[in-house]
């Protein structure tokens, strides 16, 4: 187990440096111009020559990606073109982005999870049939349109102006807080909000080990809502209990709106994988044997059927795991919220190749990550995999 | 019938005596594998089987061992004639040794099936207290085998109708019957499939709104060359001069209105639809095409293909498809929906598809069949386009329609920023409205376009998701063994 999971490791981080390496050739080569032009305006032949020595933009090609693979090499990703360093971006960056999509992902994920295991269970057609159909729906909707909708109907009742710059659809960011709040206050919102999210982790490990042994005891299994219902109280708590609760509640004032969209898009998906992955366990025969020794139906659900149909349920989850940065692009920059995918998205618009480089190598580390989690959860969930160092599994 | 020397056929009388006639057809069957030439081995079959068309068969087999047996061929001159018509048949030629306990006399009833005397317990009974000489000569009519004490009563021999050969395997067949039979086969297949898949609701809602979206497809161009005029319609340059301030909400002469360019909102969104169809269903076939090629090739040649081949769909996994659409067309300005699509199913079917075709196509090759056709001598080729490919196919299917999905909604975006300068499309009609649509203005949002675009989106996508369902339904093995 230990040699397979060096050898995997090794192979991402060479997989890593392929993906690294064809995105930054094929960015540069493709993308017509490059960053001074953008600013060019002002600026003659002999300026533009002079700006692009200073940054080092002059040099040809594979000497520039030498240069940047030496600096990856020393885990320095270096500075953004602007001068800024760009560890510090992305620590602005990305709490805003892990408060939307890493809470927003795990709220689908549940509900999703809930939503499959009930309308696959229980009888109901018309019931199970028109959620299924809203799940879908949602699911496969614009993006941007439902962003919209969310900030239409009602950030401008509740009275700010948002329905600014462009035509309403620049809306929500920071730029929204309450001023008066944050004038004393030396941390960032984005400090707070990975306060906020680090307490919803903490929340939900502590609520997922308390369920365990309350189930063990009880023999019983509480249902998944009642559990995410649990995990959002306590994290209400901790930030009561921490202190920062008025100004995390500004935040997700602002932040609901690409929370609840990536949820309403996402849930869906889940739900599907799930209800089709339940209608093949309920058919196997020792559901009929659970149900014929006398089990409440409970417990056949949430123990015999529910966990079988959830290794391909995460499985799936973490293969579109690297889809997800379109997700964060798609919805982020339509809300204009500022996350990792807003930063990207401009960053790829002026060319700062530095910014989009660490943003992909960010987004790959984490995915690759995810996949090698993946091999030990499964390993964990379902006993009959087991990984020899020089067989790779079949998934 | 001296059954005592072969006790398997006292056993098989036995069950056919009891009704069990498939547990006689099997022990019959294993009997004549061994003793292809026993007479009443093949009899008792006869009495076994259901099938008038299998009865002649046994029948068939017993007059190629005894031609003189002349109560078989009665039998088969009578089934014959049954098969041809089963109703009309002349009572006449009816053997009256096949009614049950009573005299050969009487007239028996014209529909029903013979049946030996000799297995019926009550009418040997019965029949031997009646006449034991009676009995003797029913079994050697039966038979066709001489019992002492019985007289050998000739039945009446009637030749086998010519029309028999029409039952029988035609030696040649001719190039257009090979057609209508294939043809007949597929359709039979089809509409079994089409059972399975029409047992769900939501897919045949999803066949619906594929439909309604091919005839929008079709509407455009009829509706522009005949009753919309150009300068007015067109999804791009159309400005209506009579209504004076614009977006107009819908009203007579522009049922969704119009936007506030002063084109009309049905028309752009009807010019839409064959571009998103376009992009769509390109993604689908190359996603499907280079999924399948790899996955097949993966899971045939194992070992370093393999590895290769997996560890490459890692990493195009990472890819964000829309990015690098987004990428290309700043290069290219003027892309294609053709070459959207084909870039969409390049990337994805590089990553996502292949990652899950592969696990699928390593199941089916593991499959002891595939050993089989190793070990029968097929080649590389035969086995991958004759094996490995028909069962990838329904995931492939699957993974199609999930493309569309994807596809279509990329497109959406990449056009919905501005990056691409495209046709017109669901995603510019709603940034258009974002955007030129007066939203923060007195009249409001432009509802009118909004809602319809979104609509499209929806439902574009949706249609093809429910009937991914429905053929993931169909391709289940679960699905079927519930309805065989």
């Amino acid at each position: 187990m230990i040699r397979y999971l060096v050898n995997q490791t090794l192979l991402s981080i060479f997989k890593l440096f392929i993906f690294i390496s064809i995105m930054f050739f094929f960015i540069q080569i493709m993308m017509p111009g490059d960053y001074i032009d953008q600013f060019s305006i002002y600026c003659n032949a002999e300026c533009r020559e002079e700006l692009r020595t200073q940054l080092g933009l002059n040099l040809p090609i594979w000497q520039r990606y030498f240069q940047w693979l030496r600096q990856i090499a020393t885990l320095d990703l270096g500075n953004s073109l602007n001068g800024e360093p760009i560890v510090d971006i992305l620590k602005t960056v990305l709490p805003a982005t892990l408060l939307v999509f890493f809470i927003g992902t795990i709220i689908a994920f549940m509900l999703g999870l809930w939503l499959g295991k009930r309308t696959s269970w229980t009888g109901s057609a018309l019931l199970s049939r028109s959620v299924t159909l809203i799940g879908l729906t949602l699911n496969t909707s614009f993006p941007p349109w439902l962003t919209w909708l969310f900030t239409y109907l009602f950030i401008k009742g509740a009275g700010f102006a948002v329905m600014g710059e462009v035509g309403g659809l620049r809306t929500v960011s920071f730029m929204g807080l309450d001023n008066l709040l944050w004038k004393n206050i030396i941390t960032t919102p984005s400090q707070i909000a990975w306060y906020m999210v680090v307490s919803f982790a903490f929340s939900a490990l502590l609520f997922y080990f308390l369920k365990n042994i309350i189930d063990g005891l009880l023999h019983k299994s509480t249902p998944g809502l009642i559990y995410l219902l649990l995990i959002l109280v306590g994290t209400y708590g901790l930030w009561r209990y921490f202190g920062f609760e008025p100004l995390a509640m500004d935040i997700m004032r602002l932040a609901w709106i690409p929370l609840a969209s990536y949820i309403l898009l996402t849930f869906g998906e889940t739900m599907i994988i799930m209800q089709t992955s339940m209608e093949e366990i309920m058919r196997s025969e020792y559901i009929s044997t659970a149900r014929a020794k006398g089990l409440p139906d409970s417990v056949v659900l949430e123990r015999h059927a529910a966990r079988n149909a959830l290794l391909p349920v995460v499985s799936r989850l973490v293969i579109s795991l690297p889809y997800l940065i379109t997700g964060v692009v798609i919805i982020e920059s339509s809300v204009d919220w500022p996350g990792m995918g807003t930063s990207m998205w401009n960053a790829l618009y002026w060319q700062n190749m530095p910014l989009v480089m660490s943003t992909l190598l960010l987004v790959g580390i984490v995915s690759l990550v995810a996949r090698l989690a993946l091999d030990i959860i499964s390993a964990y969930l379902d006993p009959r995999i087991r990984y020899s160092s020089n067989k790779a599994p079949a998934r | 019938m001296d059954l005592n020397n072969h006790p398997i056929l006292e056993t098989a009388a036995s069950q056919i005596r009891d009704g069990k006639r498939e547990d006689a057809k099997k022990l019959l069957a294993q009997f004549l594998k061994k003793n292809p030439q026993n007479e009443q081995g093949w009899v008792l079959l006869s009495y076994a089987l259901d099938d008038n068309k299998q009865k002649i068969y046994a029948l068939k087999r017993i007059l190629q061992i005894n031609p003189a047996n002349t109560h078989v061929q009665a039998r088969l001159s009578q089934f014959s004639a049954e098969l041809i018509a089963p109703r009309s048949a002349p009572q006449s030629q009816r053997r009256p040794a096949s009614t049950r306990s009573v005299p050969p006399v009487a007239a028996p009833k014209p529909s029903r099936p013979i049946q030996a005397d000799i297995l019926q317990p009550t009418a040997r009974a019965s029949a031997l207290q009646s006449d034991k000489k009676s009995l003797l000569q029913s079994v050697s009519q039966s038979t066709g085998i001489p019992v002492r004490g019985a007289t050998q009563v000739a039945p009446p021999f009637i030749a086998p109708k010519p029309v028999i050969a029409a039952y029988q395997h035609p030696k040649k067949f001719g190039f257009l019957r090979q057609i209508q039979t294939r043809l007949t086969i597929s359709w039979r297949r089809t509409r079994m499939n089409w059972r399975f898949f029409s047992q769900s609701k939501l897919a045949l809602v999803g066949v619906l709104l594929i439909v309604l979206f091919g005839m929008m497809a079709l509407a455009f161009p009829i509706l522009i060359n005949s009753v919309w005029p150009r300068g007015v319609y067109d999804p791009v340059t159309g400005f209506d001069i009579n209504i004076f301030q614009h977006p107009s909400p819908p009203g007579p002469g522009h049922i969704l209105g119009t936007d506030s360019l002063g084109r009309d909102v049905l028309s752009m969104i009807l010019a839409a639809t064959p571009p998103t169809f376009v992009v769509g269903l390109t993604a689908a076939l190359s996603t499907a095409f280079i999924g399948t090629l790899l996955s097949v090739t993966a899971a045939y040649f194992r070992g370093r293909v393999d590895m290769l081949i997996t560890n490459l769909a890692d990493v195009f996994l990472l890819f964000p498809a829309p990015i690098i659409m987004v990428i290309i067309g700043a290069r290219y300005r003027d892309l294609t929906p053709l070459q959207l699509g084909l870039i969409y199913g390049f990337v994805t079917g590089m990553g996502g598809t292949t990652i899950v075709m592969r696990a699928q196509a390593i199941q089916v090759a593991a499959k002891p069949f595939m050993e089989a056709a190793h070990i029968a001598g097929g080649g590389a080729w035969h086995i991958i386009t004759k094996h490995l490919i028909p069962s990838v196919m329904p995931l492939a299917a699957l993974q199609m329609m999930l493309a569309v999905t994807g596809a279509v909604v990329a497109d959406g975006f990449i056009s919905f920023f501005g990056i691409t300068r495209m046709s017109s499309n669901w995603g510019t009609i709603i940034y258009d409205a974002f955007i030129y649509g007066n939203i923060s203005g007195s009249y409001g949002p432009p509802w009118h376009m909004l809602i319809p675009a979104a609509a499209c989106f929806s439902l574009f996508a949706m249609g093809f998701y429910l009937v991914s369902r429905g053929l993931q339904r169909v391709a289940s093995p679960a699905t079927r063994e519930e309805y065989r």
